[in-house]
């Protein structure tokens, strides 16, 4: 991918990976996902779920796996807001490029 | 490098942190190293890149509220030069809200244009589209027309032929006039059907081609013009 994703865009990424899990999910499996669609370095994801956390979009819980404690990750009503508004805005800009691209803004 | 030296040097590299920052970031990558498997230890390493990029992208972030918030490109977290964004929500409200009204206006405005100019709109377009209509109509009769001409000559023709065989026995005179009325009317017949396939095949894509072009450039006009 040659476009830079901003940290909006990362953001709303990782709400939406997160969001499909309704118990919620870990740091390794979201990363796997979010690198399906997004080349990210396996690094940049762990200061977005901090930031997500600390602005209460996520909530955080531990839970046994395995014999050890395995951290889980789960969309608040808060991030949920958030990840509707990313999505709209997402649809609006992405439509704007379009419709510049296929020469139908002069 | 194997997993106990890659953890140890982190925890190295961010012991300046406070320590539940520590400690949440330790247990965030010895979690990713268990749910990863043994098997993928060496994959996980070289995908993270050495332990100083990891310690670079926490830190990064925790200094966000200070001047600047940096990037995520591809190759990592990228400090520096886009604008602070640490709270897009509000931002971003205060920005939709604002261009939503400025679109309403003019949206209003064509309605309102539209629905004032429709008897003109609607007459011209009528007009136009029976225009249109009556071309297509024509064209359509034209090959009907020829289609007819063409296989009626045809089938005329054939069976002339065939008539004018018998005929050749009891009066050759007139047998063979009417075999020469026939092989005309079949030549016609040919000639008619080419035509017909010519035009169907060759020159109403050409003309149907010119029309489309016309049209597009009468569009560009008129949006160059707005």
């Amino acid at each position: 991918m040659i476009f830079n994703t901003g940290a909006a865009l990362l953001d709303a990424i990782v709400l939406a990976v997160v969001s499909r899990e309704e118990k919620g999910t870990y740091g390794y499996k979201i990363t796997q996902d979010v690198r399906q669609v997004l080349d990210v370095s396996e690094s940049t994801l762990y200061p977005v779920l901090r930031r997500l956390q600390k602005d209460e979009c996520l909530k955080v819980y531990d839970q046994e796996y395995a014999g050890r404690n395995r951290r889980y990750y789960q969309i608040t009503e808060k991030g949920d807001a958030q990840l509707r508004l990313y999505q709209i805005e997402w649809r609006s800009y992405a439509s704007k490029i379009d419709r510049l691209f296929e020469g139908r803004i002069q | 490098m194997n997993r106990q030296e890659f953890m140890k040097q982190l925890e190295q590299l961010l012991s300046d942190l406070p320590e539940n920052d520590r400690q949440d970031a330790i247990s965030y990558y010895n979690d990713y190293f268990d749910d990863a498997g043994a098997e993928n230890e060496a994959t996980v390493i070289q995908k993270l890149g050495s332990p100083g990029r990891v310690a670079a992208t926490i830190k990064a972030d925790l200094q966000e509220n200070s001047a600047q918030q940096g990037e995520y490109t591809e190759r990592g977290y990228r400090d520096g030069s886009t604008p602070d964004v640490s709270n897009p929500l509000a931002k971003r409200e205060a920005g939709s809200s604002a261009s939503r009204r400025k679109n309403k206006f003019p949206a209003a405005l064509i309605v309102v244009l539209i629905v004032f100019a429709s008897p003109l709109i609607l007459g011209a377009g009528g007009g136009l589209i029976g225009l249109l209509m009556g071309l297509l109509a024509t064209v359509f009769c034209v090959i009907i027309a020829i289609a007819a001409i063409g296989t009626g000559c045809l089938i005329g023709g054939i069976a002339g032929i065939v008539a004018s065989v018998g005929r050749l026995f009891f009066s050759p005179i007139s047998g063979l006039a009417c075999m020469g009325l026939s092989l005309l009317a079949l030549a016609i017949g040919l000639l008619f059907i080419a035509l017909l396939v010519r035009l169907i095949f060759v020159w109403l894509p050409a003309w149907f081609r010119r029309f489309v072009n016309f049209c597009g450039r009468l569009l560009n006009r008129s949006k160059k013009e707005a």
